[in-house]
């Protein structure tokens, strides 16, 4: 029993991680009817920005960013929050410069695009970030300790990303149901052209998705990156690979989908990984075996409703 | 208010429009008749600047309508219903009407809202609904709301009794007829001639996208710009009669 | 019609001649330059490693050119494989259509260096591999591979011997990365370890690229072994060992040199010390001429570390530099000689290449991560 609560809180960390670079790809997706290959680029651009600041700020080995103190807080502070940035507005320079001019285009060049955007990030960080061919150890502000309650161990980290996770998610449903952006970017997902006679900017809401949809794999990144402590320049590619999984599960368009398939991935992944011997090589196999179930039980996912002619 | 000179609008080779004149005044209701493909939602949708190419010109208060994007037409104080009503389903009757506000300020939406509400009450008690699950009649209704949430000059409808029951046509035409009351002009575009002339004052009969015909309505009897009076049935004809 | 035949005739028996002079004079007036070449991982996750290898076979050919040790120049030239098969089987194409590049040292990882064998063999092109670690290379008789670095098989049964003798550790539960490089580092321990009466508790495999290892690590935990034995490459290994460690579990961390690296030290922090790996990877003053090389190596100005495989990189250089001596600029020849060559003489001290073409003696030993630093597993 314990053992199967442990996997649970394990797959949780995983989920909560998956459900934020989901839900971009998703509501991409809904909005420009491209799915976004660069999007967990997008998040190790974040990444590295934030290892940027912390390896500036913790040159010459003065400060120890463990402690309890204000300047470490600050440090903290400034460099997640430049990750955050960079990834909003790299997010934005990509929709602008390759989305936008091709949004007359057919989505499979969108998807291309993506594509090449993803190689030149990673590739961009291997040659030109100071030893980016390497992998890095990231800082470890969260305290390694942890708390085991009847045998199934906690860690503060598991707290962390699953909090914030969680806490995200509920300012995010906040978001898009109650306020005027939220309610902007819906009308488009159910009809551009009625939307925008209501006077809604498809570029202005696009851009501040992107920005928002950037920030939040942005985030997806940095928590990945405080729970291994070790990031390399192609530690997107598994993130684009999971959201998009989570997000075609749960319907693409979808946010409360991604979370769902976010969920139903990790849980996959811990249980394959978990219980079969020898089931960690296979647990991508045994997702994409329930992706491919589910997709031929409800083509547009589980809680999707857009219709078939958008795909 | 609304004048509309030598429009034409095509679809790739295909003309759809050809040298359209047209006009509607400051609280007037024009009608627009025709029968399918003869141009009339092309003209509603190229004057939202969401039909396609367009030569000649359209004035909305003096101001060209072709400089303005499509989001920025209904700050002009043009609002359409679009053909098949237009809601978005998966939104609730309040956000469908909350979005018919979207360039408005907060205050001034929970006051027309209130207005909104007193004249379309069926709609306050489906209040948290989602808009796909009302009937047919209720959705029309609720894009009338809707479009008046912009406190709009001008509101266009494209065929805003098609799919209906004969007796929710009525109840969406009393409603139409009682915004125009209100002093909103309407630009509508209908295929039932009975109850689109019962609303309007004036008409312009369309035939494979272009005016044939035009004339006032006044208490049931019409009379065509050339000061003849007129039959329905010869209005039909106008553009029934030709199509074969 | 007549004179247009004769002029035709007399412009092709001119420019034949020209073509001709042409063609013998460069090779009367200038000295001939024969290319060596790396081919390794200048690209990719493995960057580091490849590079500091080049560097060092670099730097054994230009001590060649400026002894003046052969008759003709020697030139490197270098490709990268990208640690990637497909790529690695484009270079060595390329260098196959190449007629100066008379020997090569290719490819650092295993996989790669399986995947382009076929290559080698079809163009006579020697491989003397100075990385990859997988037997097989050498064990398929194919003539033109042969290698300076040290293959699994003098590795794992050292491992397993020490495991149980020298640490006692009698449960071991693996974790493998499922290539062909995973399969060689447990496919050679396995039955080492147990004829010597360990037991094999458990075996995982994971996908390169994957970054959460919890749910095996979990289920290892219940099980208990003595040691966490890691076939693979360094990225993994540090992410497996940093999660063991945050899962609160002690057991020893063990594994073979290829994670044994200055990354690994970095990328694992605090959670790798005390992870315990077979190496071939010779402390260098343990070498005969281990302190020159490094020496050298700084003197020459090089931006990269030599990193722990250099030595075999320099090795390589230097080997190849004496066959060109003994055979000459001939590909046929030098693939011929590799396995006669009895009595050359490397940054290892003096050595010959057994009938499968592994450079003997090897340096086979224990290291220990130790304040950040791979030092020699006290006895």
């Amino acid at each position: 029993m314990d053992l199967i609560l442990q996997h649970l809180v394990n797959a949780l960390a995983l989920s909560a991680v998956y459900a934020l670079v989901a839900i971009g790809i998703s509501l991409f997706f809904g909005v420009i009817g491209i799915v976004n290959l660069a999007h967990g680029d997008i998040a190790t651009l974040g990444v590295f920005a934030s290892l940027a600041v912390f390896q500036f700020l913790l040159a010459g080995g003065a400060m120890d960013i463990t402690a309890l103190s204000a300047p470490a807080a600050m440090a903290t502070l400034a460099a997640l929050a430049a990750g955050l940035v960079v990834a909003a507005l790299s997010g934005v320079v990509f929709y602008r410069v390759a989305f936008f001019p091709l949004r007359a285009a057919p989505p499979i060049i969108g998807l291309l695009c993506s594509v090449g955007v993803g190689f030149i990030i990673r590739e961009s960080i291997l040659n030109f970030y100071p030893n980016g061919r390497n992998p890095q150890p990231f800082p470890a502000i969260i305290p390694p300790d942890l708390i085991e309650i009847g045998g199934v161990i906690i860690q503060y980290k598991h707290i962390f990303v699953i909090g914030t996770a969680v806490i995200v998610m509920f300012a995010l449903a906040y978001c898009v149901e109650r306020t005027r952006f939220g309610r902007a970017m819906r009308s488009i997902l159910n009809n551009r052209e009625v939307a925008q006679s209501l006077g809604v900017s498809t570029f202005k809401v696009t851009v501040a998705l992107f920005a928002l949809g950037s920030a939040l794999a942005g985030l997806a990144g940095l928590m990945n990156a405080l729970y291994y402590n070790l990031v390399q320049s192609d530690m997107g590619t598994l993130l684009t690979v999971k959201g998009f999984t989570a997000a075609v599960i749960g319907g693409l368009g979808n946010i409360y989908g991604a979370l769902l398939g976010a969920v139903l991935v990790g849980l996959i992944e811990a249980v394959t990984a978990g219980f079969i011997p020898d089931g960690s090589a296979y647990k991508d196999v045994a997702v994409f075996g329930v992706l491919i179930a589910i997709l031929i039980a409800r083509p547009n996912g589980l809680l999707g409703r857009l219709s078939a002619e958008r795909v | 208010m609304l004048t509309i000179e030598k429009f034409s609008a095509s679809y790739g080779p295909v003309h759809a429009l050809h040298g359209i004149d047209l006009r509607v005044e400051a609280g007037e209701a024009v009608c627009l008749l025709g029968s399918n493909g003869a141009g009339k939602s092309t003209l509603i949708r190229s004057l939202m600047g969401l039909g396609p190419l367009v030569s000649g010109a359209a004035h909305f208060e003096g101001r060209d309508l072709s400089v303005h994007a499509v989001e920025d037409r209904v700050r002009l104080g043009l609002a359409v219903v679009f053909e098949g009503r237009g809601i978005l389903p998966a939104m609730s009757v309040h956000e469908n009407l909350l979005m018919g506000g979207y360039c408005r300020s907060r205050a001034d939406i929970a006051q027309t809202l209130e207005q909104v509400v007193a004249l379309f009450p069926l709609l306050a008690s489906r209040r948290n609904q989602p808009a796909g699950t009302l009937s047919g009649g209720e959705q029309q209704m609720l894009a009338i709301a809707r479009a008046l949430m912009s406190r709009p000059k001008m509101i266009m409808l494209d065929e805003p009794s098609m799919g209906l029951a004969p007796i929710v046509v009525e109840q969406v035409f009393e409603a139409i007829a009682e915004v125009n009351r209100r002093g909103v002009a309407i630009l509508l575009v209908e295929q039932n001639m009975h109850m689109a002339l019962a609303v309007a004052q004036r008409f312009y009969v369309l035939d494979r996208g272009a005016v044939v015909l035009a004339g006032t309505v006044s208490d049931g009897v019409l009379t065509s710009n050339t000061g003849q009076v007129l039959h329905e049935d010869e209005i039909e004809s106008a553009y029934m009669g030709e199509k074969t | 019609m007549t004179d247009w035949t004769g002029r035709g005739l007399r412009i092709a028996v001119v420019s034949s001649a020209v073509i001709l002079v042409a063609g013998l004079l460069p090779a009367s007036a200038q000295q001939r330059v024969v290319k060596v070449a790396y081919v390794g991982p200048l690209t990719g996750p493995n960057t580091a490693m490849g590079i500091g290898t080049r560097n060092s076979m670099d730097l054994a050919i230009r001590e060649a050119n400026a002894a003046n040790a052969l008759p003709f120049k020697l030139e490197l030239i270098s490709e990268s494989d990208d640690s990637k098969p497909s790529t690695g089987v484009a270079a060595i194409q390329k260098l196959c259509n190449d007629p100066d590049v008379i020997a090569t040292s290719a490819h650092w990882n295993s996989p790669v260096a399986l995947a382009t064998i076929p290559y080698f063999k079809q163009c006579n092109l020697l491989n003397l591999v100075s990385g990859a670690s997988v037997d097989a290379l050498t064990q398929q008789g194919v003539p033109e591979m042969a290698r300076v670095s040290t293959p699994f098989g003098y590795l794992l049964p050292h491992l397993a011997e020490s495991l149980i003798d020298r640490l006692k550790f009698k449960t071991i539960a693996i974790v493998k990365s499922r290539d062909a490089f995973g399969d060689a580092g447990t496919e050679g321990f396995v039955p080492e370890y147990e004829k010597r009466g360990g037991k094999i508790i458990a075996v995982e495999g994971y996908n390169v690229g994957d970054r959460d290892y919890t749910a095996i690590l979990t289920k290892i935990r219940q099980l208990k072994p003595d040691a966490v034995y890691l076939a693979g490459l360094t990225t993994e290994a540090a992410l497996v060992v940093r999660q063991m460690r945050q899962l609160g579990m002690k057991t020893a961390f063990v594994g073979h040199a290829g994670w044994q690296t200055s990354t690994f030290v970095e990328a694992a922090g605090p959670a790798g010390e005390g992870a315990i790996v077979v190496t071939s990877l010779p402390f260098l003053d343990r070498l005969p001429d281990g302190p020159g090389y490094a020496k050298r190596y700084a003197a020459a100005g090089y931006k990269e570390p030599h990193e722990a495989y250099g030595p075999f990189g320099y090795a390589a250089g230097q080997v190849i530099v004496d066959l060109l001596r003994r055979h000459g600029p001939d590909r046929k020849a030098v693939v011929a000689g590799i396995r006669q060559l009895q009595d050359t003489k490397t940054i290892f001290g003096p050595g010959r290449f057994d009938d499968r073409g592994v450079l003997q003696p090897k340096y086979v030993d224990m290291a220990v991560l130790k304040g950040g630093d791979w030092v020699p597993l006290p006895k």
